[in-house]
């Protein structure tokens, strides 16, 4: 018996690239580099790859998975391969790390904003204006969505790169020494167990009713893992060679700080809002690719062919997550890293646990079949 | 017609997200050009701050009208000065006097007075002041002698009226001659709390007349730099003019010791942060003249760094080239058989300087040249790095320098020809 399917349009292996890279790379924009360069120093950079590697390797059983049932999502599959309790409880986990990775990030989100940019603005109102616009995008659909990261990829990246760019006259090599940060085997555990940070990838498989068919998938989700590792390793590397490790781990927005560092005389500085426009539209990229991703799966879980009012709960339970973390510290600390080091073990653990039951059970295509 | 309203719906979110709560009307706020601090009598801090009056033009121009004795600029600015218990509480108390809300988006400069830099009380104020947002960490930082309520209070932009513009570059400036060094709130902070290097500071000091000697005996041929002197020592004639010259010198938040304008030279050459400046060397076949010379730093500094135990070995080599603006002595230094006496005479000099320096710092104890952060390659953890503790261990230090000049042109002249006089050529 299959689950019947909503509505989510098709597009292409472009738009499903951007959409990932964006829904993964926009972390990188609030407080996680700092955390980071508390827990690995100076090797920040480069245990992000570690992470990547990790969740490649996550993301290939997850095709393994999805390719022996053709034109099947990761829901559906589930259920045909652990039956009808685990079937359920493996998306309710995921439908669950989805919503809060929603909300914790638009929580993130209006932190940054109110200690920076909007002092006085208050929390909910910063939070009821972007969830909201998440639910439009929501409403207008996974197509929308996908097509507006497209549309705004180029832009992103140009804006990044000039960041980037212009942050030069405050890089100094000597900030990456030494270079095994606070070890080889902090660097490597850290590494395996924040894989969590790719764990989006896993929203191709959620959405794959939408990509023309497993090769798509595989393409579009070793890109974007690539893509995202290079975004994040660069930003990271430009952060750490900005601010030594010890004064790196205080900042709240790393990123911010250094765009306002920027200074190349009385006529170009100040370039914050560049910063500000790459933040503000990765962000609601990749709440909207979250949200929407929890609402497909509760859709999917109970049978639901509209999404509306699934979509206006799911933004009530997204605020109310949101607006309860008690303080940044709470958030940072506690939810950001709760989902940074658990996360992995949801997105990566039940599609092997799934391969596995397929295997024995003989279920989906074989190789000969 | 639903997919038009749903654009109109985003287009008005996205107008009211361009923050209604923070919005500010231009003339609501009042910013604030200079905060000054040094330790408070009534309370612990002494906060001074410098803003325009917006009465003037202070974007530039000639001055505004009114005001007591038509010293341009002066009447366009005014200080305001508060003993709190803290930052914040001081800018509250500020704003009970003012008529607009004090902003420090656009402050250009912190000043803070030598004697609370050297109190080692410099880390309480500091720890607020980054936290906060309106301040930009790129802002500059200097360590003044004497009152900064006096110094912020009578400081006056020379040219024009603007004085932030003049602030701005003053320091950009700076970097053309090499007599301060970069020192932003940023570089301040880090090195304060770094495992790599000491930080350092901008030396100010309001010019005094004084210092130009007016009557006495005339100079002669005694041999001296231009450089040998503190800010609070240059022989300017301007009376309430900010100098910028020499470095301030921390152990940690703590002020230690004073470098000069020749020595922030230096400094800076041994860090290759330093770009270039007129240098004036004593003729080698001429003692009692001089050659002045446009010096560039060639390459970045080589440092070399072998550790013994708790002795760090160091060996600095420093590649400098430079052009000749003049010869005095009029003897053909610009000959090949020449050139490289007066190179190796410019060598000797800078040599001899950065020896000198060396000493004083490691009597300071305290590393301002960021040898730490090319002894950090040699550890591959951060515990390793941190248990060897480079700035305590620095003072153990044993260094050589080595410095490499060449001359590349020869300014607008290629050869010196001799003065003819009726006693014929000399």
């Amino acid at each position: 018996m299959g689950i019947k399917m909503i509505s989510e349009g098709k597009f292409g292996p472009q738009e499903a690239i951007c959409l990932t890279t964006t829904a993964i790379a926009a972390k990188v924009f609030y407080t996680s580099p700092a955390i980071l360069s508390g827990l690995v120093g100076t090797a920040g950079w480069y245990m992000t790859m570690i992470s990547a590697s990790v969740a490649a390797i996550g993301f290939a059983f997850t095709c393994l998975l999805l390719k022996r049932f053709p034109g099947k999502g990761i829901i559906e599959i589930f259920e045909i391969t652990m039956g009808r309790l685990f079937g359920f409880i493996f998306p309710f986990l995921l439908a669950m790390l989805m919503i809060s990775i929603a909300a914790i990030r638009t929580r993130e989100f209006a932190d940054v904003l109110k200690v920076y940019i909007l002092p006085f603005t208050p929390t909910s109102f910063i939070l009821i204006l972007f969830i909201g616009t998440v639910v439009i995008l929501s409403i207008l659909g996974l197509e929308t969505i996908a097509r507006l990261s497209k549309l705004t990829a180029y832009v992103m990246a140009v804006g990044f790169f000039v960041v980037i760019a212009l942050g030069w006259q405050n890089y100094s090599l000597h900030r990456l020494f030494p270079i095994l940060g606070y070890g080889i085997g902090s660097t490597v555990s850290h590494g395996i167990i924040r894989n969590s940070v790719y764990g989006e990838v896993i929203s191709l498989a959620i959405f794959a009713p939408s990509l023309q068919g497993i090769s798509h998938i595989k393409k579009a989700g070793y890109t974007s893992l690539v893509l995202s590792g290079f975004f994040i390793s660069i930003a990271l590397l430009a952060f750490i060679l900005t601010f030594p490790y010890y004064a790196a781990m205080e900042i709240t927005s790393p990123m911010y700080e250094m765009a306002t560092l920027i200074d190349y005389g009385r006529f170009l500085q100040r370039v914050d809002p560049i910063f500000l426009f790459i933040m503000v539209i990765s962000s609601l990229i990749s709440v909207s690719a979250v949200f929407y991703a929890f609402v497909s799966i509760y859709c999917k879980m109970f049978r639901i062919q509209d999404t509306k009012p699934v979509i206006l709960a799911a933004s009530v339970i997204a605020f109310t997550l949101a607006v309860s973390q008690k303080s940044i510290s709470d958030l940072t600390l506690g939810s950001v890293q709760g989902l940074r080091n658990y996360g992995g073990i949801v997105f990566f653990i039940p599609p092997i646990i799934s391969l596995i039951a397929a295997k024995l059970l003989k279920k989906g295509e074989t190789k000969n079949a | 017609m639903r997919k038009l309203s749903l654009v109109l719906i985003i287009c008005i979110i996205a107008a009211m997200l361009s923050s209604c709560y923070d919005s500010n009307e231009v003339d609501d706020l009042l910013h604030v050009n200079i905060i000054g601090i040094e330790r408070g009598i009534s309370d612990k801090w002494r906060l001074t701050i410098k803003f325009s009056t917006l009465k003037g033009n202070p974007g530039g121009g000639s001055g505004s009208g009114g005001g007591n004795g038509g010293e341009s600029g002066q009447e366009d600015y005014t200080s305001l000065t508060v003993d709190a218990p803290s930052l914040f509480a001081g800018i509250d108390m500020l704003n009970s006097s003012v008529s607009r809300r004090l902003n420090f988006m656009h402050t250009e400069v912190l000043v803070i007075s030598e004697d609370l830099a050297e109190s080692g009380m410099l880390g309480e104020f500091l720890a607020p002041i980054i936290r906060f947002r309106q301040i930009r960490r790129s802002m500059h930082v200097f360590v003044i002698n004497g009152s900064v309520m006096n110094a912020i209070n009578t400081v006056k932009p020379l040219v024009g009226t603007a004085l932030s513009k003049n602030l701005q570059i003053m320091v950009k400036e700076g970097k053309a001659t090499g007599y301060i060094p970069h020192s932003t709130l940023q570089s301040f902070y880090d090195q304060m709390k770094s495992a790599y290097r000491q930080p350092t500071v901008i030396l100010a000091a309001l010019s005094n007349p004084k210092n130009l000697k007016i009557n006495g005996e005339k100079w002669g041929n005694k041999f001296k730099t231009g450089g040998e002197y503190y800010a609070d020592e240059l022989p300017v004639s301007r009376q309430n003019v900010i100098n910028l010259f020499g470095t301030a010198v921390f152990d940690g938040d703590k002020m230690v010791g004073k470098l000069t304008g020749e020595e922030t030279r230096l400094m800076q050459m041994a860090t290759g942060e330093f770009r270039m400046g007129f240098f004036t060397t004593q003729d080698p076949k001429e003692p009692s003249l001089v050659i002045p010379l446009d010096v560039r730093q060639a390459k970045k500094p080589k440092i070399i760094i072998r550790l013994e135990g708790d002795k760090p070995i160091i060996h600095l080599k420093v590649m400098l080239e430079g052009d000749i603006l003049a010869v005095q002595s009029r003897i053909n230094y610009e000959k090949p058989e020449l050139m490289p006496v007066l190179e190796r005479s410019f060598e000797k000099q800078i040599k001899d300087g950065l020896d000198k320096l060396m000493e004083k710092c490691i009597g300071f104890k305290t590393d301002i040249f960021g040898f730490g952060q090319t002894a950090a390659r040699q550890f591959l953890t951060i515990q390793e790095w941190e248990k060897y503790n480079w700035v305590k261990n620095f003072q153990n230090a044993k260094i050589t320098t080595e410095v490499k000049f060449t001359i590349k042109r020869t300014g607008t002249q290629l050869k010196t020809s001799p003065i003819i006089t009726t006693k014929g050529k000399e």
